[in-house]
């Protein structure tokens, strides 16, 4: 039995879905031109993440196994579909900006990947911590990802201007190909950093 | 058997009704603001593009909303069009005003898809002015009397040959007279 | 717009992987032979030109006239995680050959998000169910042909002498990247 701070950090580190874990590529790829579309993606997908997780842990012994994934298909559906319309009503900017990628949170494999591999078998606390864990690891990786493609990209950081106005911005890190080079490489580096520090 | 078959079936079914009523309620909060919050930033853009405006009239064609502008004196002074452009990142929407002479004097993207520093070049003054002046009776077309902005040809290519397509709606459905 | 621009740019121009980022995955996951490629790839072309059409009806004839937009994204995931599994049952029932080549594709389909992408996409971009139908095609195509090109790449890579901390998921991101800047070029020829 690990730790609640072991179950916490873990998603974070150990098994970070972006960097370890290889999941939820698409939306990493896809919104992190600007790092406050990474951040915003990354807290939409922690709170379908944690609903979802709670729930299913509340349900755990209600729902029958053979039809579980149908029903947390129905689950994840619907959160998803609550946090675009919020962000439609709310944020109306980032809701266009993370445009098709809100409503593909659905097929996210980190959240269905959570249920049936962890909501379903424990109690709704340690549920809720995962999903923090996991959701803000998520939340991190596209943020760093997001400052780096912003900073060379258009040369500011959250829309403040860093390298000043005589930067030339470099305009492959916020096309397709720089979101891909980007990424392949800061997945090399933190392999061989992860490496260094002996966590495996 | 069947009754662990019919225990599935009415999971499935609570749930499904759980969730669509959930949504239900969420979306009776949120669709009025989103619809209230689109219309207030269209009839500011419209006080924009025509500050003496006292009232209009929507017109819907070929699926698009086309605004009929009056002053206090009920003269037309111009038409705002809600219209939607092909781009790079899928659909551009923007409004296009016009005034009574059949000429572009304003544009505003509403929503776009466009590559940040690159396709959101739509959004600048750089390339809308390339196009505000022109009327109806102009070309339109680019590389003739509008030019793409390069490396975004596609974003400012689509807005361009969009803007061709709204002029000539606009030009035969409200300026024929 | 023209059927053959939609083709052209949904093959090449605006690559459903390498431009749009959807399906990256299955991308990243299955594109390790040119065979498995190849047979992902035909499997996405049949779910997804499937998907596309059931979504479109549903969308076009259940939802929107009863204002009931809302429940898309909802309605479209379970479509197609039940069509996913209807295709597998009636393969396996009346073309067991088709079945072998497909079947082991079929469960991953379900969350590969470029079959719900399509789907939304043609609903957002205002399609009729001919459009519909071409683009979820070429799509399915665009998605095949930049697996199989990855594939190649990474089976000479499998070869190259590297560094153990770039081999595997890093260095074929770079390559896809490399890829995707190859695949940009097409853009300039198609002004939408």
């Amino acid at each position: 039995m690990s730790t609640l701070a072991q179950e916490f950090s873990k998603g974070i580190f150990k098994e970070n879905p972006t960097f370890r874990l290889l999941l939820g590529m698409c939306p990493t790829l896809g919104v992190t031109t600007l790092a406050f579309y990474g951040f915003g993606m990354g807290v939409s997908t922690l709170f379908v993440l944690l609903c979802s997780n709670i729930v299913i842990s509340v349900l755990r012994n209600a729902i029958p196994a053979k039809v579980r994934i149908p029903a947390y298909i129905l689950i994840i559906a619907t959160f998803v579909t609550i946090v675009d319309m919020v962000l439609k009503a709310f944020v109306p900017d980032l809701h266009g900006a993370l445009g098709i990628f809100i409503p593909l949170i659905v097929v996210n494999c980190i959240i269905l990947g959570r249920a049936e591999a962890f909501a379903r078998k424990n109690n709704v606390g340690r549920s809720i911590i995962d999903a923090l864990g996991m959701g803000m690891g998520f939340t991190i990786s596209l943020t760093v990802l997001g400052i780096i493609r912003e900073l060379f990209g258009s040369g500011s950081i959250f829309g403040v201007n860093i390298l000043g106005t005589s930067f030339q911005p470099m305009g492959l890190l916020s096309s397709p190909p720089g979101a891909f080079i980007t990424l392949g490489i800061l997945l090399g580096l933190c392999n061989f950093a992860f490496k260094r520090l002996g966590i495996e | 058997m069947r009754e662990s078959g019919l225990r599935m079936a009415l999971t499935l079914l609570i749930i499904g009704a759980i969730c669509g009523g959930l949504l239900s309620v969420v979306n009776g909060v949120t669709a009025p603001v989103i619809e209230e919050r689109a219309m207030e930033d269209f009839l500011t853009a419209m006080k924009g593009f025509f500050p003496e405006v006292a009232d209009y009239e929507a017109n819907e064609v070929e699926n698009e909303v086309f605004y009929s502008c009056v002053d206090d004196s009920g003269e037309l002074i111009g038409i705002v069009g809600q219209v939607k452009a092909n781009g790079y990142g899928g659909a551009i929407s923007y409004d296009l005003a016009v005034n009574a002479a059949g000429d572009i004097i304003g544009i505003r993207i509403s929503s776009h898809g466009e590559t940040p520093g690159i396709g959101d070049v739509i959004t600048t003054d750089e390339f809308q002015d390339r196009v505000i002046g022109l009327n109806y009776a102009d070309p339109i077309s680019a590389g003739v009397d509008v030019d793409t902005v390069s490396g975004a040809s596609i974003s400012t290519g689509g807005m361009i040959n969009s803007i061709r397509r709204v002029m000539t709606i606009i030009g035969d459905n409200f300026l024929a007279n | 717009m023209n059927l053959l621009a939609i083709i052209f740019v949904a093959i090449l121009a605006n690559n459903i992987v390498l431009s749009q980022f959807l399906g990256i995955c299955p991308y990243l996951g299955v594109s390790k032979r040119i065979e498995t490629s190849i047979g992902m790839g035909m499997a996405v072309i049949f779910v997804m030109t499937l998907s596309a059409i059931v979504t479109w009806l549903i969308y076009n004839i259940l939802l929107a006239p009863f204002g009931l937009a809302y429940l898309r994204t909802i309605a479209f995931i379970l479509v197609i995680a039940g069509l996913v599994q209807l295709v597998e049952m009636i393969l396996k029932k009346t073309n067991p050959t088709l079945f072998q080549a497909l079947g082991i594709y079929l469960p991953l389909i379900t969350t590969n998000c470029a079959i719900l992408g399509v789907a939304v996409l043609n609903i957002d971009a205002g399609y009729n169910i001919i459009e519909t139908i071409i683009y979820a095609i070429s799509t399915g195509i665009g998605f095949t042909l930049a697996m199989v090109i990855m594939a190649g790449i990474r089976e000479r890579l499998e070869l190259v002498n590297m560094s153990g901390f770039v081999r595997g998921a890093a260095v074929t991101l770079v390559s896809a990247g490399i890829l995707s800047l190859a695949f940009m070029g097409f853009k300039g020829i198609v002004t939408l």
